[in-house]
């Protein structure tokens, strides 16, 4: 440490003339700006916490565990595959969106393009019940399906007519997977329904949340500068830079000493 | 005489690291962390202390940074701002002047990122009278060598200059600067050591002309 400390006659020599350059002092009418400022800001509550806080937390971490391990007993349940499928990313079906750059495209085009990745998603919901289609639903009930002009229609209305045509079939082979499943408890039939179906869900109200609110990362990504800086490089690519600016600006409001890196300086 | 014990100290446990900050508000000079900790629990008067400690120094580091006085004032006040806005996030982890500075230097950079014409447009000059009771050549070499020195100062990239003043103003070491900076510790010492080279020539030159 005494190594840095230690300087040559020479850097003392400009130590000290600087040190006769920098006699400025903050003006009066700032400090009392700063001290006004300081004076009239919001008590914070008290972050002692009460008697409550010890049971209540135990609680909450047994019950989140419980959680936890039920959702990993049922992942691992699940066939490998089924769950796989990645509605947003995948560009093999027709009416799925292929990641393109932002930067030429409006406000018009990007809202454009996030309601036919919803629409998109929804028929993919449908997609993952054609493997369990045999078991849950009888062979006729396809024929009812309307079949409406799917030749002449563009990729993504074909997909939204995908989904709508899809939406009472989905409903009715959750509700036989549900019944099949109490009957036969080895088939897991149920638990990949629920597992897709909720996949897909999260991933419609993450959609959701990009477009509503005026920032895009979560609040839970919000608690941790470092969470929250990579929610925003997440974001980064599809966003304009206004959003990013906005994201920044927040969050240099609530860590003011987060050392963003130069990307963003 | 539970209760009583409990009304009486209803603070931190003594162990804990909130208690160890607390720790030196007993002697005379209470230290930083102490004075922000206990600024952030509603001590108006500790931040009044706080601030005094270090109100100068950090104008004093805007207003060379910036090189302009009105920007240096806005950002001193948002500087101050935001460690009011932010007193319940603080934690005595580090030094209290690590973490001023790092606002400071990140309000800077945003406002560099803002204004990004705002480079080669300074308006500081100084223009000093000799000291009385020096001898007229004395204090004629020592006032050129000033005014050198100013020149160079603000005439230094912007790097260079938060560095040298990081060290000078707030009395940071090279690994704090690093850390306030965001570079690595190596880079801050090459940078400090470029800025006082500049500096010491541009003190030396009159007499090297001369």
């Amino acid at each position: 440490m005494n190594d840095e400390r230690d300087r040559t006659t020479a850097d003392q020599l400009v130590s000290d003339t600087y040190r006769e350059v920098a006699d400025e002092r903050a003006p009066q009418s700032l400090n009392d700006k700063v001290l006004r400022m300081a004076a009239s800001a919001k008590p914070l509550r008290s972050l002692i916490p009460g008697p409550w806080m010890k049971p209540v937390a135990w609680a909450a971490t047994i019950g989140l565990s419980l959680a936890i391990v039920l959702e990993l007993t049922q992942v691992a349940q699940t066939p490998p595959g089924v769950d796989a499928i990645s509605p947003s990313v995948s560009t093999d079906e027709p009416g799925m969106l292929v990641p393109a750059s932002n930067e030429t495209l409006s406000e018009t085009e990007l809202d454009d393009r996030r309601d036919r990745q919803v629409q998109a998603e929804k028929s993919a919901v449908a997609e993952p019940l054609d493997v369990t289609e045999p078991q849950v639903r009888p062979r006729e009930r396809r024929d009812v399906k309307p079949e409406v002009h799917r030749a002449e229609m563009p990729v993504t209305e074909e997909a939204a007519a995908q989904a709508i045509s899809h939406a009472p079939e989905l409903r009715e082979a959750a509700a036989t997977a549900d019944g099949q499943a109490a009957t036969d408890a080895d088939d897991g039939t149920a638990s990949r329904v629920s597992n897709t179906a909720a996949v897909s869900s999260m991933t419609v109200q993450a959609e959701k949340m990009l477009m509503a609110g005026p920032l895009l990362c979560p609040a839970s990504a919000r608690e941790s500068a470092d969470e929250w800086y990579r929610c925003i490089e997440t974001i980064r690519a599809s966003n304009p830079a206004e959003a990013i600016d906005r994201e920044i600006g927040a969050l240099r409001e609530q860590f003011p000493d987060y050392p963003i890196p130069d990307t963003d300086k | 005489m539970t209760n009583l014990v409990t009304t009486v100290n209803p603070g931190p446990t003594l162990c804990s690291r909130e208690a160890l900050a607390y720790a030196p508000a007993m002697g005379p000079i209470p230290d930083d962390s102490a004075l922000m900790l206990r600024y952030r629990d509603g001590d108006t008067a500790a931040f009044d202390a706080l601030y005094h400690r270090h109100n100068d120094a950090l104008y004093r580091y805007l207003l060379r940074l910036c090189r302009h006085r009105d920007t240096a004032e806005d950002l001193f006040q948002e500087v101050w701002g935001k460690i009011i806005k932010s007193r319940a996030n603080y934690r005595a982890s580090a030094k209290f002047s690590t973490f001023l500075y790092r606002v400071a230097h990140n309000c800077f950079i945003d406002h560099l990122r803002r204004n990004k014409r705002h480079a080669d447009n300074f308006e500081l000059h100084e223009e000093r009278e000799a000291d009385c009771g020096e001898q007229p050549d004395v204090s004629t070499e020592r006032l050129l060598a000033r005014q050198r020195l100013n020149r160079a100062l603000l005439e230094l990239p912007d790097d260079q200059r938060d560095t040298f003043l990081l060290h000078e103003e707030a009395g940071l070491t090279i690994e704090q600067i690093a850390a306030v900076t965001g570079c690595k510790r190596e880079t801050a010492k090459s940078r400090l050591r470029y800025a006082n080279s500049k500096l010491r020539e541009a003190i030396a030159e009159p007499a090297e002309t001369a």
